[in-house]
């Protein structure tokens, strides 16, 4: 498989579009795939039909970011990655154009029997609040085989719609994918860099996504008063935006030893806290912590994991965007030292609003407020 | 120094985690409509605390052992798949009751259930599912790599099971 890059920041989005495509042709001839990773702020219609045009309709799939990686961070810029497979290799791409109606049915139709060995790229609405069905979904029916792999479309963090792009199609609320059936060795990992502040919590009461009682006391109450808030914060308006509660996130204890990051959706008048997934009733949960080299250590145990035993021809980074609020300026520095792991082998990818990657294990699942890596051989 | 500090609390941290994944288990209660999607949550749940590669859940329909709810396994595959009581690791713990292990499966490859045929499985975990002393169904669990059952894995296997039939009990006897 081989891969050619490009990138533009040209504020004409068709001038944008076949700019960065021409840069991506320029090495590969009839792409078999084209990935278009790109800023919100191009008319997202008029530069996905550029790029369409540009790579002569090649089969293509891509999504908005909140922030674009080549090398190095970008915003307000659009990159194109045009894939040509060897001999043997073959690449097949999908959509769903609503996953907000049933969404483990939705991850279920995104596999096909046909996929039993190879990579299974997913990209997705940002803003869908049951991404973990729907990659519970796509676990159903994938074969151990396929290595999945995927991130959630950004904004620009603006948190307003996202958009996904299926050969020359946009939706907002859907889910495309590209699987590559190869031979090339292929590796994944994820990682977040989160570990317990508080002593163990037991969630006495919650349905569905919804915590209401911590240690039999208000969700919100327990989990604010342990970061030195007040419940008064609610008044103001909804937490999830105070610095604070950004940096800390609960987490389930994993037999693996690490905590399953669950973000936090909303604070509620009642006290509740809404979670971006299941969270069943009397689950051990502890708050994370987290400082600068941790979240920086944990995206280099990333890459070393996912470059260790090939040379690839590529790597694909998809950290979370809330990585680089935290971070602020150091989120660069998280760049820099992957590259400095990577050396000169290309890095391509987006900030996004969630991540689909192997947390020390072999299948994938949807995670928060972590980095998600892809070599490919 | 420090180091074996470090160790010995990480060491520490993982016990909590075991212990935490065990209480939350032991004292799970599954909420659903109907045998299904019983099934399909508690699969979930192994999932999600023994993060085998592949999975399924089989229960008795028609007189064939038939996957109600799978992890990785085609969909064409879980709805062709049956097999006979007797045959295979799900099929001998369904007639005999008892869970079985093969860390290693090259050595005994005549235990190969038909599903996981084009996958290369190596470990098999296979639990059955009971209630009173009828056996309903088994819950079978494959991983790629060598992988010899833990002593914690074998009691959160056997508490998944014990929780799903107190929960298929339950929907049974609201649904008489």
């Amino acid at each position: 498989m081989d891969f050619g890059i490009g990138i533009s920041k040209d504020r004409d989005a068709i001038k944008a579009g076949k700019e960065a495509c021409k840069q991506a042709l320029s090495s590969i001839k009839k792409p078999d795939l084209i990935i278009l990773f790109t800023s919100t702020i191009f008319d997202i219609e008029a530069l996905v039909s550029s790029v369409f045009l540009a790579s002569s309709k090649a089969p293509m799939i891509g999504c908005t970011t909140s922030g674009e990686i080549y090398n190095d961070i970008f915003f307000g810029s659009c990159l194109v990655i045009a894939v040509k497979c060897s001999s043997g290799e073959e690449i097949d791409v999908l959509s769903i154009e609503d996953i907000y109606k049933n969404p483990r049915k939705s991850g279920q139709e995104i596999v096909r029997d046909e996929y039993d060995k190879g990579l299974l790229l997913v990209l997705s609405d940002g803003l869908f609040s049951q991404t973990s069905l729907l990659v519970k979904g796509i676990n159903d029916y994938l074969s151990p085989c396929v290595s999945l792999i995927g991130a959630l479309a950004g904004d620009d963090l603006k948190r307003n719609k996202t958009y996904q792009f299926l050969n020359g199609k946009v939706f907002t609320q859907g889910m495309v994918s590209a699987f590559f059936k190869t031979s090339s060795r292929i590796k994944t990992s994820l990682r977040h860099g989160f570990s317990p502040k508080s002593p163990p919590l037991r969630v006495t009461s919650s349905k569905e996504n919804a915590i209401y009682q911590i240690d039999s006391h208000r969700a919100a109450k327990v989990y604010l008063e342990f970061l030195g808030l007040s419940e008064d914060e609610l008044a103001f308006g909804n937490p999830i935006d105070i610095k604070e509660v950004r940096n800390s996130p609960i987490g389930i204890p994993q037999t693996t030893g690490d905590y399953k990051i669950k973000s936090f959706l909303e604070f509620r008048k009642d006290g509740s806290i809404a979670c971006d997934s299941y969270i069943p009733e009397n689950s051990i949960i502890c708050i994370l912590g987290q400082n600068p080299s941790s979240l920086i250590n944990a995206g280099c145990e990333a890459i070393s994991d996912a470059i260790s035993e090939i040379h690839p021809k590529i790597v694909f980074l998809f950290p979370s965007s809330y990585r680089m609020l935290i971070l602020g300026e150091d989120a660069k520095n998280e760049i820099d030292e992957i590259k400095k792991e990577t050396k000169d082998v290309p890095m391509v990818g987006f900030y996004g609003y969630g991540e689909i990657g192997p947390l020390r294990t072999h299948r994938a699942d949807f995670h928060n407020k972590s980095i998600a890596v892809l070599a490919i051989e | 120094m420090k180091e074996e500090g470090l160790e010995k609390e990480k060491e520490l941290e993982k016990n909590i985690a075991l212990l935490s994944i065990l209480y939350s288990t032991a004292v799970w209660n599954i909420k659903a409509e109907t045998e299904d999607e019983i099934m399909r949550i508690g699969l979930d749940r192994i999932n999600e605390v023994l993060k085998p590669e592949i999975a399924a859940i089989l229960a008795l329909k028609d007189g064939f052992l038939r996957i109600v709810a799978g992890t990785g396994i085609p969909k064409s595959i879980c709805e062709k798949t049956k097999i006979e009581i007797g045959v295979g690791v799900c099929g001998e713990v369904f007639l005999t009751g008892r869970p079985i292990t093969i860390p290693c499966l090259s050595k005994d490859p005549s235990f190969i259930d038909p599903f996981v045929k084009e996958v290369p499985v190596k470990s098999v975990f296979c639990y059955p599912i009971r209630i009173d002393d009828n056996i309903v169904g088994v819950v079978w669990l494959g991983f790629l790599s060598f992988h010899p059952p833990l002593k914690e894995e074998e009691w959160l296997v056997s508490l998944v099971a014990e929780r799903l039939a107190l929960s298929l009990q339950i929907h049974r006897l609201k649904n008489l």
